[in-house]
């Protein structure tokens, strides 16, 4: 009996299915919100183009915003050869245009891709997670990435973020004009505009609400994709794996500063109030690192038995 | 038995589980195969003014009988933080842990217990090198595993050392005050 070589679509299937599920629900959603405005007569128009702006922003700036709110700056091969010398092998083998290189000056072990499409794409480690893992390991991590940029996931996800903007914005909006009685003149008649206002408002946070869940979920998503494609592009998903592990288990609390610096510093120490376990799942942008490990070890296993 | 000519000050109970190094010793040793190198040093932030050159002389004095009752060498370097250390040498553990406990009573007496920062114990453990460091502040025991050559840590062993000494140490449970204490300078001892 032959091996499947295919067996990478087979295997994505599901994925794929939920995440046109996901996308699918989103669209629907969002119709019914437009829907549910125009039809209580909603000046919906001045919002969307506020909106429009500021997806614009995030759009065209992102990058950059991203790069300052992250205490980043893109390095180059000089300062940092290994890395850049991992980035070049990782997309030569996935066949796309080499990101900008970025390295954060922080402790926090992490790693993230942005950039609205391939041309201006970048990928950020931080010097945390350069220290804690292993060269294997942080390859694991770029391939993730680097992945992220060749799905076109901040183009999606961005896209998939703009009616939960606007969906909140009106949602202020119009807790402000309940507050003070209306901006002005309105269309519907008297009495009943109050109620319609509420009404409004209600379907706004309820659309946001659903909105945001299921940009979570199609997050989620598009990490297990991701973890997918940069496991076939090293070759070795268990290093990503045991880099997963690193950066999320125990070890990411150790820190790897000196304690003279912190001592100088006089460094406060802010303890994670939150910690709720059954909701976090719902609200979480990334899988379970446990369910992510036990994929990738399923994955380790099948490319091994491919060889 | 006071080694070092005994404090008479009050200390408290933090500043007393130093000690318990010297009592875990056996055991590290012998069935946790860890083994110390032979050295100690005490790490403190030095201040200015009289009082605190007073304290230092009181520290050397207590150095010099040491070196003369138990044969403890010590040396006393500054760091590039600005740090000093106070480094000790000697083949009998209990001499070292001691030493660094009678130097941190003559700290506490002295109003300068805030200074101290930590005390640093070197071990051996299949060839890995990990220092237990103590932190007056929390009274507690943490492991330091620095990778040679790198600015990285062996969290995975330091894990495992933790758990496997936590019923002879008060290991400290909040990771996140394990810092690093990278380049300790124990060759000048």
């Amino acid at each position: 009996m032959s091996m499947n070589p295919r067996w990478t679509y087979r295997r994505d299937g599901g994925l794929q299915v939920r995440m046109y599920f996901t996308m699918f629900a989103l669209a629907a959603l969002y119709l019914f919100f437009i829907t549910v405005m125009f039809g209580l007569g909603v000046p919906i128009e001045f919002v969307i183009i506020i909106a429009a702006v500021m997806l614009g922003i995030q759009w065209f700036a992102s990058d950059k915003l991203v790069l300052r709110s992250m205490n980043a700056k893109e390095v180059t091969a000089e300062e940092y050869p290994k890395l850049h010398a991992m980035v070049d092998r990782l997309v030569e083998r996935a066949e796309m245009q080499k990101p900008k290189v970025a390295v954060a000056m922080t402790d926090v072990p992490n790693a993230f891709a942005t950039g609205r499409n391939q041309s201006n794409a970048l990928v950020c480690v931080t010097q945390g997670i350069m220290q804690r893992l292993d060269d294997d390991e942080l390859e694991g991590v770029l391939g993730h990435e680097i992945m992220h940029i060749k799905n076109n996931d901040v183009r999606v996800m961005t896209l998939a973020s703009f009616f939960a903007t606007v969906a909140a914005m009106l949602m202020n909006m119009l807790m402000w004009m309940s507050l003070f009685g209306g901006l002005g003149r309105h269309r519907s008649g008297g009495g009943n505009f109050a109620a319609a206002l509420m009404l409004a408002y209600l379907v706004s946070i309820l659309v946001y609400f659903i909105a945001t869940l299921l940009i979570l979920a199609l997050g989620r998503y598009r990490e297990y994709a991701a973890d997918h494609g940069g496991a076939h592009l090293t070759g070795r998903p268990s290093k990503l794996a045991s880099a997963l592990q690193k950066i999320s288990g125990v070890i990411s609390r150790i820190p790897t500063d000196d304690l003279r610096k912190v001592e100088t510093a006089n460094a406060f120490f802010i303890v994670s109030a939150l910690k709720g376990e059954s909701l976090a799942g719902l609200f979480a942008s990334h899988p379970p690192m446990d369910k992510r490990v036990a994929r990738l070890h399923e994955l380790a296993r099948d490319l091994e038995g491919r060889r | 038995m006071p080694l070092f000519g005994g404090g008479k000050g009050k200390s408290s109970a933090k500043d007393d589980a130093i000690l318990a190094i010297a009592v875990a010793e056996p055991t590290l040793s012998g069935s946790l195969q860890m083994f110390s190198t032979g050295k100690a040093g005490l790490t403190y932030k030095p201040a200015g003014g009289e009082a605190f050159e007073e304290l230092e002389q009181e520290v050397r004095g207590l150095l010099d009988s040491g070196r003369q009752n138990t044969g403890t060498r010590y040396t006393i370097e500054t760091d590039e933080y600005g740090y000093r250390w106070v480094l000790l040498a000697d083949d009998q553990f209990e001499d070292l842990a001691m030493g660094l406990y009678v130097v941190s009573q003559s700290f506490a007496e002295r109003g300068g217990g805030d200074l101290l920062l930590a005390a640093v114990f070197p071990f051996v453990h299949e060839g890995h090198e990990v220092q237990w460091i103590f932190t007056h502040k929390r009274g507690t025991f943490y492991p330091f595993a620095p990778i040679p050559e790198t600015q990285r840590r062996d969290n995975e062993l330091e894990l495992e050392l933790a758990a496997k000494v936590a019923e002879h140490l008060p290991v400290e449970k909040r990771l996140e005050q394990w810092f690093a204490l990278w380049g300790a300078p124990f060759d000048a001892v």
